[in-house]
């Protein structure tokens, strides 16, 4: 039953991992896109129409972005969780000591990482157009 | 006596042909007065910064063949600028002769950053030229540029909330 459980955990970190990651490139490469999109109408026009639009995108982008972060920590914190529980059981079945706990805190760093990645592609895509219109 | 009619109406057909054509000689020959107005190159587009003075070129040029008189300029400007011309008006300019002129513009202190027409208009007594100009405002207060730094922050803010509120381990 163990080895059922410790699957299930393992298939629930893999993914975890694959969630999150989509997560993060979906939210940085659509953020680079609209960009892209929106210092092309701030460089060419002042039109009360393309106005709408970029603030459009821009909404998209922070509903998007509020998304992918709120998904980034829910992640982090699943994956703690079943992290926690592994090490429990490995703790149970006397083989803690060939997992580190310390890993631990080496993914919530990286989780912080790739929500700062997130927040600061959003935030430049937000910010660049307006100074360049 | 012997009527040549193949003479008489050749004759007939040369007066006829005289009589059509004779008034557009007339009309050809009429003066005209012709105004043209244009910036010099390399002023069309220019940049301008608000509040400081920027000097255009114009030539006006009469491409007729009759003098004109009292050539007033003026322009169509946008709200709060200041343009001016050096000379303001001109007495005289005989045929087939041109004149620069130097147009003073100054944007109003609180001019946005955008494109504005400016249209340049010359008004004689036997005519009118006009010609108009983009000019750029740069170096302006953009609200814009607060508008985007604004979102910004607020995000910054949204995103720390959402991490102080979801993120607790």
């Amino acid at each position: 039953m163990i080895e059922r459980v410790h699957e299930h955990i393992t298939g629930e970190l893999k993914a975890n991992a694959h969630t999150d990651t989509i997560f993060a490139i979906t939210a940085i490469f659509l953020n680079l896109i609209i960009l892209g999109i929106n210092s092309a109408i701030s460089g060419s026009s002042r039109d009360t129409s393309e106005t709408i639009v970029m603030f459009i995108l821009v909404a998209l982008i922070i509903v998007v972005n509020f998304v992918a972060e709120l998904g980034l920590i829910r992640g982090r914190q699943m994956r703690k969780k079943l992290l926690d529980g592994l090490l429990k059981m490995y703790k149970d079945q006397g083989v803690e000591g060939y997992y580190d706990s310390s890993l631990l805190s080496d993914y919530t760093t990286r989780y912080n990482l790739f929500m700062l990645a997130v927040l600061f592609t959003g935030v430049t895509a937000i910010v660049i157009p307006f100074i360049l219109r | 006596m012997r009527i040549n009619w193949k003479f008489l109406s050749l004759l007939l057909m040369v007066v006829g042909l005289v009589l059509v054509a004779l008034p557009c000689q007339i009309l050809a020959q009429a003066n005209k007065a012709e105004l043209t107005l244009r910036l010099l190159p390399g002023y069309y587009y220019s940049e301008v910064t608000p509040g400081e003075s920027k000097t255009l070129y114009l030539e006006i040029e009469n491409s007729g063949d009759e003098a004109i008189t009292n050539i007033e300029l003026f322009s169509d400007k946008p709200k709060g600028w200041t343009v001016d011309f050096a000379p303001e008006s001109i007495d005289y300019l005989a045929a087939d002769s041109h004149q620069s002129i130097g147009v003073h513009v100054v944007a109003g202190k609180n001019t946005i950053k955008d494109d504005y027409t400016l249209t340049l208009i010359a008004e004689a007594d036997q005519t009118r030229a006009v010609t108009s100009t983009i000019l750029r405002v740069e170096d302006a207060f953009s609200p814009w540029r607060w508008i985007g730094l604004g979102v910004g922050a607020l995000v910054i803010v949204l995103f720390v909330f959402l991490y102080r509120r979801f993120g607790r381990e």
